[in-house]
């Protein structure tokens, strides 16, 4: 439980030291930003930071660390429900690489016609 | 008419409403910016040569320090709920009433906030002033949008907590930020047909015209006859307390955002 006075008098450090690390993370972020990891690398690596600095405000800040299992098994459910819809749509990114267009003629889609070099087809017909 | 639920909890969730609120509430917002940051991969992993934030100008040291702000005033918004929610809350041996902590942190969290914004719109500003625009390029249109968006919430957040401070302070915080942004918009395109310096003239004047007065006013309305959070505090100290948690989850969640945001848009 989080919302008893002598909970939340422990929890106070918490709360400095947590936004202490968070403004480390940021510089370590950037630091980071100037490394070649390679093709992907970097956003692997930035996404990796991000996502625990996240977990840290979800955790600490908004009480989810305390609070979670203990108390608030609505909002778990809601939690839950909301990532399933949101890894259904990152999914839908990951289904556009798969796009009709792209794969029959090797041209980008539709999107970036306009800076593409025209299509093969057009020049055959 | 009685609101049912807003100290006690309700027997089948567990929790006061507003908090089961929010955080439904907040799972919308997570598919809102799962939205745009899904466009945001589409276009990237489909352009031929993507180019990051930093190729467009966008000012890395200005970005970070933005972050910094935005954490620092997430660290002071829960402590001004933990002030609220600990009777004998004091810091550096301070005889100061916790009541008095609680409005030092949320008036510390509305200026972090006033900051971002303001650095932002210097962002904007400049962005705007060399014509880079949402149509100039795919970078900018979906950097203007996640970032305008964004910037609506916290000016959101920013408008509840200064309710929550006090009515006098709201009105006088969205003067200012009005005026911010009128400077932002709309002085760059002074800039275009006067010249230079302009825009920072015409956004002095609307604020001298209709900004102070106004300001002096809300002011004067704050001393004397504001107070619609600390008459709750008396009457009502518990349900003031949730009202700021349920805020205070708000404003970290916009902070959250922002932690993705700054990264994909800026370093990637």
């Amino acid at each position: 439980m989080s919302d008893t006075v002598k909970a939340i008098k422990k929890h106070v450090s918490w709360y400095m030291i947590v936004g202490v690390s968070l403004i480390v993370l940021t510089g370590v972020t950037v630091g980071v930003s100037y490394i070649h990891f390679g093709h992907s690398g970097n956003i692997v690596v930035a996404l990796i930071i991000a996502t625990l600095k996240a977990a840290l405000v979800a955790s600490i800040f908004m009480h989810l660390f305390w609070d979670m299992f203990v108390k608030m098994a609505v909002i778990f459910k809601v939690m839950i429900f909301t990532a399933i819809f949101f890894t259904g749509l990152m999914a839908l990114t990951l289904w556009s690489l798969k796009d009709e267009i792209r794969t029959s003629s090797s041209t980008p889609g539709p999107l970036f016609r306009q800076s593409a070099p025209a299509p093969a087809e057009e020049h055959g017909h | 008419m009685d609101i049912p639920y807003t100290i006690q909890e309700r027997p089948d969730t567990g929790l006061y409403n507003a908090k089961v609120g929010i955080w439904l509430f907040l799972a919308s917002e997570v598919m809102l910016f799962g939205a745009l940051f899904s466009t945001y991969i589409v276009l990237r992993v489909g352009s031929f040569n993507w180019m990051p934030g930093r190729d467009f100008d966008l000012n890395i040291p200005i970005g970070t320090f933005n972050t910094a702000v935005l954490i620092l005033s997430s660290m002071t918004m829960v402590m001004a709920w933990a002030a609220l929610k600990i009777p004998n809350f004091t810091m550096f041996n301070l005889k100061i009433d916790h009541f008095d902590w609680f409005r030092i942190f949320l008036g510390l969290t509305i200026l972090c906030g006033l900051i971002f914004l303001g650095v932002k719109s210097f962002e904007y500003y400049g962005k705007f002033h060399h014509h880079h625009f949402p149509e100039t390029h795919t970078f900018y249109a979906i950097y203007f949008t996640l970032t305008g968006l964004h910037a609506l919430h916290v000016f959101g957040g920013m408008v509840v907590n200064a309710y929550l401070f006090g009515r006098g302070a709201c009105t006088a915080l969205v003067t200012v930020a009005l005026t911010i942004l009128y400077m932002a918009i709309f002085g760059p395109m002074h800039d275009t047909a006067t010249g230079g310096g302009a825009a920072f003239i015409a956004g002095a004047a609307w604020l001298g015209i209709f900004g102070l007065p106004l300001g002096i006013f809300f002011l004067a309305v704050l001393i004397w006859k504001n107070n619609n959070s600390a008459e709750m505090w008396k009457s009502n100290p518990e349900r003031l307390t949730n009202r700021v948690e349920v805020s205070g989850l708000f404003w970290h969640f916009v902070d959250l955002v922002w932690i993705f945001l700054f990264p994909v848009l800026y370093l990637l």
